[in-house]
Parts: structure tokens; C-alpha cells; sequence
């Protein structure tokens, strides 16, 4: 699930009080060794990471498949994630949960954190384990989790239009509404229960899963737990991934005008899609990755935030897939008065003359430095943690800890670097969606 | 006749302050008028250390509120003498400097933090954004662009109705000029300043980068007499949402967003803490009343949500929440009527409550330690014109303090009635009935902000 976000606005920010309280339990600085547990039956992984800062533990289950993983109708895997949920919890649990579960569903991935105090370890450890038994709910309950699943997605729908912008530039893309993008909000009248129990059946087998427990534990106390609980998992297949054989034509430039009235503002939407076709897979990448998108990020923010004010605000979005096909993603907002013909001008205009400077060993050196203290800086609060330890893992690799990641960032060479940026710009597959706001 | 008179020599004195300054400086200095007064609070916990500088912020309007921060906002990150825009950004990548702005209802918050090693230096880096701002008009505009909020009527976001309701709260709905504030601020001597760090080489550059920031020309600190303030109009702030309804209707919206706010005022920091529990057993989290009701029982809603958000030392938000079908909404809202009054009535069972004080505190607890903005506010509320000697947040003692028995046995006085609070509707299905319209009802107008329907409701109940 390699990915990277980048809000491009200013870091300041404006809080008003009123977005809920930053809940952080969090220390800084010692390493965090990560170790693989033997005994782990037929998972895919497990690994123990232990993090004495924290007076907590945390357990990550991570079924290897996501919303990419959708057959028809799109949201099938959403679904699946909230039946698993409340069947886990109302076999494992005998009252109302004292800390909220957290499960997501991610594109390539779904991720269920149960969190609590060290001495809860096996309880946190069984309640992930029965998320991969069979859903077991009344029928009723689990018939109209179909509606809390729908009311979800309109909600999201409204709250975020990006997300809205985003899958209509992806399916122009993929010139599909299935797999790498998704047809949520039509599909919504056919989500069914079938469906989702097949998905279940198909997805949330052993050897599709990996469990990452971290947080204040004997790292042996913890393996040998782990070893109880999901040891006797069964060997299993884990299903395929047709989605990363399907890729958009190389020669693809779509652009689509729409009006809308669910957005604040003028809107550009813009995808890009990189096959690294001489690469089967991400892993030898990594160090790469993050340095040359920084190195990206920066130049596209310099030219579209610091040097030209009519850009309100420019978020960037990086998914570096399994098999190394990269999507970018960028929207911005305009300030009024910019046409959305003129920013698309400019964005064309800076995407073709991003390289025109070579790349400087101090920008990469800084890039560098950069990602460094970004790891540092994570492992300040539990859940930046949490998301570098999910981060390769939900591709099936093993975990990075911010201290790994720092390690193989120093190890990432200049030319490896360079390389990878010159070769997300070579022209390929784009699609862009122009949006004027209409009252 | 008189206050008229009092008003126009007021703005005769302002107005003669501002000519003994303008030859001075062209840009609007935001400066206190004595000593910064120092706050040492405990240290982070995180490897961080943080400063907050505070600007008094009183009696303004929206929109002189939101030039405010966009002119601190530009300030601090639009460029200096040596440093553009750009450069700056990147400098506090490179070293993992953060910084937010924030505001109370009279106070303006900017807090930096950055990992102790390079504090110091941090300290030097603020010294130059605030001593040689250079940012261009272009610059602020975009960022006073950033204040205005998304309408909640677009979003439909609970967050955005209370940011709005907030607005509402705490600024001067009178806007006394159609003046234009900024684009040229420039941010002086603060008020108050918070530390979050023991390290006595920080304290003293501290104190040093204080020394240096400008003050206003004229040292004079005007403390009106309460009388001239209630003639002046000053005591118009009154802490007090309007009861009744508003109503925004979008027929082809499939949801319905169903909001129910109070701005509530309380005698002490024991009913604080008491009203807050309440509130979050009703619906804070999924072991709440409003999840395990209209999400598992009814299969309602997949957002029920109580808030309750402080707002100064007295007062705070009680918000419950919950989009739904369009055309069930008002047997949800039945059912919400229903959660509310049980719980006031105090039908809460001291288990399940014990474990909402529990997270309550344990929220608490992360806060102090980890959350310097979190840490600053509370500081201000409690002493909002700087403190000398020992420094206590008795919020705090009344949490640790707090009896859940005693809480529900009070329930019915730490909770507002139902019929004091506002309602909110934004989205699609019938309309209200008239016993919901009987307390007040304005349908609000497309892309209309709420303090349209907030004024009238407010104007009509008066």
C-alpha cells in the first residue's frame, strides 16, 4: 500500500477547538526493532514491535486486499470490513467496548486496530483473531449494515467532494469503474450480503493477512502469545490481484469539464499513472520512492503554491503499487478569479518544465534530511507509528519502523534517486478533470 | 442621546491613537499595551518544546477576526529580509518546526514547537518572522481566503455547523465599518507567553525575543469602568444561543443531517466535568448511548455523535449529532429527544460511566503532556490576564475529583433542558411539525451562512 500524502498548504494551521482533541500518548526516540514471529500458523506475517514510550499495546490485523479488491458492485470490501467487525466484537466482547475499534478499509488493504492497556494483550489479540471466522451476526443486523454502509458513503461523498473528483479522474484512467478506481455511489443499490461473505471467504484467509502488535510488551511474551492465538491458522491461497495487470494506455491525455455544485470552489483534478515496467516489484524501491517524491513534491509546490498565489490550495497524492505501477494524484483549488483553463495551461506548463533544473546533490541531501526528521517526528505519537508499520506491510511486506525506514532512506543512493524521478516524468497516461462551481 | 455621545468620543479617542501611530509604522502593529507576562508550564513529554503567544482580541467582528489570523498567518510564513516563502517552508522541514494559530473568544494563540535539540534555534527562526515580515498583499489575501469557511450547508459536516455556531459566539455580529482590514500586520509584544521547556537557556532567549518585539508607541492601557462598557455596547457578548429551529431544505438530498446545540454556561468546574460526562456518555464514542441506539438497535445512522467543547473557563458546546435517511428523520430525532431526557433524568447506569471518566481522563492526561495548544487554551481560560505564583487548572482537580454517582444524581442540573437548545436541519425529507417550529423557526436560503438564521431566531426571542 505504499503511499504518501502531501498536503501542499502552508503547515501552519487554524484550529478553532472545534475538530476534536488530539488524543497522543507518546514519547520520542528509542529504536524500534521489529521481530518476526516464528510460530505464526498460516499467516502470511507476524511481527512484534516493541515500543517502550507508549503505556499501551496496539494490535494491527491487516487483511491484504481492499477496495481495489472489489468485485461488482464496488463497496463489497467496505462492507466485509464492518460485518467482521461487529461479529468479532460480539464473540470476543461481553460489554460495550471501553476504546473504539478502528477499522478502515484502504485501497489495496483493510485494517482493523484494536488498542488497550499491556495486560489486555490477549483479549486485544483474540478479538482480532475472530475477524477472520466467518461472520457471525443476526440476519436482520447484518442485512441493514448495508444501510450503515450507504449512509457512510454519502456522508463521506459529501464531506469530501475530493474523493468524488478523484474516482471520476480514475476511471477516465483506467477507463474502468472497477478495480484501481471504483463505482461506489452508483453501486450502492446492489451491495449485498452474498457478496460480502464471499468476499470474506475469498479475502480473509491466513495466508492473506499479517499481524503487527506494538506498544509496551516483551517482545517474546508477546510472540509466544501471538503463537497461541493464531497459531493453529491453517495453510491457505491467498486470492489473486487482477487489478495489477490492468493498466491505462500509455498514450491516454483525457480531460473532462464538468459544473457541479457540491464543491467550494473551481477544482482541477489531475491523475497520472507510471508503469515501471522493467521493475516486477516495489520493494527494492522504497528508499527511491520517498526521496524522489519529495524531491517532486517540493518543485511542484514550489511552482504551483510559493511562486503563484492564485493556487488556493494543491494536494498531492502518491500509491506506489506491489508490482511498481505509481498513480499521482493532484487537486487544487482555485483562487476566484484563476480560470480553470489557465491553471490547467500552468499545471501542463510546470509538469513539462519540472526537470528543466537538474536535480542538485544538496536538493536530494535535503530530501533526504527531510524524510528523516518526518520518521523522527512520527515516532513521537502512537498512530504515525501505526501507519509506518502498516504502511509496506499492507503490500506484504515486512513492517518498516520509523528507525528502519530512516535506515534504508541513508541507504537510498543519488543515482537511485534520480533515476526514479526522471522516470515518473516521462510522459504517460493522465487525466484531468476541470470543475466549475456552479450555485 | 448620552451613549451616542459616549460612543463618538470612544471613537474619537481610538481614532486620535491611531494617528499618534501611524507616522511610525504603516503597518497595523498588534501589540499589548505592558509586560508580557510568562507562563512555565510542565514540559512536553514528547521530545518537543513549544512556545504560545497570546494577543488580547477583544470586541471584534468576523471578519476583523479572520484579517487577524491571516495577517498572523502571513506574518509568519510569508517571508523575511533573508527568507522567502519557500525557504521558509523548507526550513522547518528540514527540522521539524510546527506552528498553528488559534483563538479563544478573546485571545489570539500562535504556538511553535519544534524538538528540543533545535528549539534554540527555533526561537531565532520566530525572532526573524516576526521582526522582518515581507509578505506580499497576494500572499495574505490567499490566506484570509483559507479562514472563510466551507458553508455547513455544503459539507453537512457537524464540525463545520459548530465552527460556524462558534463564529456566531464569539465575534460582534455589528459590524461597525464596512472598513477593510490588512493586508499590513505586524505582531508585537504579546500579552501573555506559555513555555513548554525547563531549559534555562531557552527561558532567557525567551524572554530575550519578548524584549525585542515592538510595542504601541503610546504605553497607555485603557481600562474602561464597567458602566462605559455597558454603554458602549461592549457587554453585547452574551454567551446564548437562540432555542428553535433552523431549516435547511435540500429536496434532493437523500440525508439529513440532525443537529441539536446548546451554549451552556456552568457555576463551577465540578458542573463542567459532570455536564461533560454526561455528554459523552450520551454519545461520545461507541460505548455511548447514541452508537449502541441509533447505530446497533435502529440502524439509523453511521455518525451519532455527542460533542462537548469547552469554550472558556465556564461555558462550553453540548452538540449531538446524527445524519440519517431523509425520511426517517423524525423518528430519529424522536429517539434523540428520548436518549437525551433519560440520561438528564438520570437514568445512567455508574459502570458505564465510570468508563467514560475513565477515557475523559486518560484524554486529559494526553493532552497536558502532548498537546501544547490543548495545554495553552486551558491555561487561558482560567487566567486570562496571566498568572502570578503557582499556576493550577482546577479543571483538571475537579476531574480527578469527580463522583459518577454524585454526577447522575445531578443530572438534571448539569444538563441543560432540551428546549433550550437549537436545532439544526440541513439535508432532505418533511418538513418540521409545528411543535418543533413553535420556539422559533427560520428556513435558511441557499448558500446562506447560519448566523443569518442565528440573528433572527435571537432577535425574535428577545
Amino acid at each position: 500500500m505504499r503511499f504518501k500524502t502531501l498536503p501542499l498548504q502552508l503547515s501552519a494551521t487554524i484550529f478553532f477547538a472545534l475538530s476534536g482533541l488530539l488524543i497522543t500518548v507518546n514519547s520520542p526516540a528509542t529504536a524500534q526493532e521489529i521481530y518476526p514471529v516464528a510460530e505464526k500458523g498460516g499467516l502470511h506475517g507476524a511481527y512484534v514491535v516493541p515500543i517502550e514510550d507508549f503505556n499501551r499495546v496496539d494490535v494491527q490485523l491487516i487483511v491484504l486486499s481492499g477496495a481495489y479488491d472489489d468485485p461488482a458492485p464496488s463497496g463489497t470490501a467496505h462492507l466485509t470490513e464492518h460485518l467482521a467487525a461487529f461479529s468479532a466484537d460480539a464473540t470476543i466482547l461481553k460489554e460495550v467496548r471501553e476504546r473504539d475499534l478502528n477499522a478502515s478499509t484502504f485501497n489495496a488493504a483493510t485494517v482493523y486496530t484494536n488498542s488497550g492497556s499491556p495486560e489486555e494483550l490477549e483479549t486485544l489479540l483474540r478479538l482480532s483473531r475472530a475477524v477472520l471466522d466467518t461472520p457471525v451476526l443476526p440476519d436482520d443486523f447484518a442485512k441493514s449494515e448495508i444501510d450503515i454502509v450507504a449512509r457512510e458513503t454519502f456522508l463521506r461523498e459529501r464531506q469530501y467532494p475530493g474523493r468524488w473528483l478523484t474516482r471520476m479522474a480514475l476511471q477516465n484512467l483506467y477507463g474502468t469503474p472497477r478495480g484501481r478506481a471504483n463505482n461506489t455511489v452508483a453501486d450502492l443499490p446492489n451491495l449485498n450480503l452474498k457478496a460480502a461473505f464471499q468476499f470474506h471467504k475469498d479475502h480473509y484467509v491466513p495466508a492473506n493477512v499479517t499481524v503487527i502488535v506494538s506498544g509496551k510488551i516483551d517482545h517474546q511474551l508477546a510472540s509466544d502469545l501471538v503463537t497461541k492465538i493464531f497459531g493453529d491458522t491453517d495453510t491457505s491461497t491467498p486470492p489473486g490481484k487482477p487489478w495489477l495487470d490492468h493498466k491505462p494506455d500509455p498514450d491516454l491525455r483525457h480531460v473532462q469539464h464538468i459544473k457541479t455544485n457540491r464543491l467550494a470552489r473551481d477544482t482541477l483534478q489531475f491523475a497520472k499513472f507510471v508503469d515501471f515496467e522493467n521493475h516486477q516489484d516495489s520493494f527494492d524501491l522504497q528508499g527511491a520512492f520517498f526521496v524522489a517524491t519529495d524531491i517532486l513534491n517540493t518543485r511542484l509546490q514550489n511552482a504551483l503554491h510559493f511562486q503563484d498565489v492564485r493556487f488556493l490550495s494543491v494536494d498531492l497524492n502518491w500509491y506506489f503499487a506491489k508490482n511498481a505501477d505509481l498513480e499521482m494524484t493532484l487537486n487544487v483549488e482555485l483562487m476566484p478569479g484563476f480560470s480553470l483553463g489557465e491553471a490547467h495551461r500552468n499545471l501542463r506548463t510546470t509538469l513539462k518544465l519540472l526537470l528543466r533544473d537538474p536535480i542538485t546533490t544538496e536538493e536530494i541531501k535535503r530530501a533526504r534530511q527531510k524524510e528523516v526528521v518526518q520518521a523522527q517526528d512520527a515516532r513521537r505519537m502512537p498512530s504515525s507509528t501505526h501507519w509506518f508499520l502498516q504502511n509496506l506491510a499492507a503490500d506484504g511486506y515486512p513492517p518498516f519502523s520509523p528507525s528502519i525506514y530512516i535506515d534504508i532512506i541513508n541507504a537510498t543512493t543519488d543515482q537511485e534517486v534520480l533515476d526514479f524521478v526522471n522516470k515518473v516524468m516521462e510522459p504517460s497516461a493522465t487525466a484531468t478533470v476541470l470543475a466549475k462551481k456552479v450555485d | 442621546m448620552m451613549r451616542a455621545y459616549i460612543q463618538h468620543a470612544a471613537a474619537l479617542l481610538v481614532a486620535a491613537l491611531c494617528l499618534l501611530n501611524a507616522p511610525q509604522v504603516r503597518a497595523e502593529l498588534i501589540a499589548a499595551n505592558s509586560e508580557t507576562r510568562i507562563a512555565y508550564l510542565t514540559p512536553l513529554r514528547n521530545g518537543l518544546s513549544a512556545l504560545t503567544l497570546v494577543w488580547p482580541m477583544e470586541d471584534v467582528t468576523e471578519k476583523r477576526a479572520d484579517a487577524l489570523a491571516a495577517g498572523l498567518l502571513s506574518v509568519t510564513s510569508g517571508g523575511t529580509a533573508s527568507r522567502s516563502p519557500f525557504e521558509i517552508h523548507e526550513y522547518r522541514k528540514l527540522n521539524g518546526i510546527r506552528q498553528s494559530i488559534a483563538t479563544t473568544r478573546t485571545h489570539l494563540l500562535f504556538t511553535i514547537s519544534a524538538p528540543n535539540e533545535v528549539f534554540l534555534e527555533t526561537l531565532v527562526h520566530l525572532e526573524n518572522l516576526l521582526m522582518q515580515p515581507t509578505y506580499s498583499k497576494g500572499w495574505f489575501d490567499r490566506n484570509l481566503q483559507l479562514m472563510h469557511t466551507t458553508p455547513s450547508t455544503l459539507t453537512r459536516n457537524p464540525g463545520d455547523v459548530l465552527h460556524e455556531i462558534n463564529s456566531f459566539l464569539d465575534y460582534n455580529s455589528e459590524e461597525a465599518s464596512p472598513a477593510q482590514f490588512g493586508p499590513e500586520f505586524r505582531f508585537g509584544q504579546p500579552s501573555q507567553a506559555v513555555l513548554r521547556s525547563d531549559d534555562d537557556v531557552v527561558k532567557r532567549r525567551v524572554s530575550k525575543l519578548l524584549a525585542k518585539l515592538p510595542r504601541h508607541a503610546v504605553n497607555l492601557r485603557v481600562t474602561l469602568p464597567k458602566w462605559l462598557e455597558v454603554m458602549l455596547g461592549r457587554d453585547r457578548f452574551t454567551y446564548d444561543l437562540p432555542s428553535g429551529t433552523i431549516h435547511f431544505q435540500d429536496p434532493t438530498s437523500s440525508e439529513m443531517l440532525i443537529l441539536l446545540i446548546n451554549a451552556a454556561t456552568f457555576d463551577n468546574e465540578e458542573h463542567i466535568v459532570g455536564a461533560n460526562l454526561l455528554a459523552n456518555h450520551i454519545g461520545a464514542n461507541q460505548s455511548a448511548e447514541m452508537f449502541l441506539k441509533l447505530r446497533q438497535e435502529m440502524r439509523a445512522s453511521y455518525d451519532p455523535t455527542s460533542q462537548f467543547v469547552m469554550t472558556d473557563k465556564n461555558t462550553a458546546m453540548i452538540m449531538l449529532s446524527a445524519t440519517v435517511a431523509a425520511d426517517r428523520w423524525p423518528q430519529i430525532y424522536a429517539s434523540i429527544n428520548d436518549i437525551y431526557s433519560s440520561v438528564r433524568s438520570g437514568d445512567v447506569s455508574i459502570p458505564r460511566l465510570d468508563k467514560q471518566h475513565q477515557t475523559l481522563s486518560r484524554s486529559f492526561s494526553d493532552d497536558a503532556y502532548h498537546n501544547p495548544v490543548w495545554t495553552a487554551r486551558q491555561y487561558l481560560y482560567e487566567y486570562p490576564d496571566g498568572a502570578s505564583g503557582q499556576i493550577s487548572l482546577p479543571i483538571f482537580t475537579a476531574l480527578e475529583a469527580a463522583s459518577t454517582k454524585n454526577i447522575i444524581a445531578n443530572a438534571s442540573s448539569y444538563l441543560p433542558p432540551l428546549d433550550d437548545y437549537l436545532l439544526i436541519l440541513i439535508g432532505g425529507g418533511p418538513t418540521p411539525s409545528a411543535d418543533l417550529k413553535a420556539n422559533g423557526y427560520c428556513p435558511l436560503p441557499p448558500n446562506t451562512p447560519l448566523k443569518h438564521c442565528l440573528q433572527q431566531l435571537r432577535t425574535e426571542g428577545n
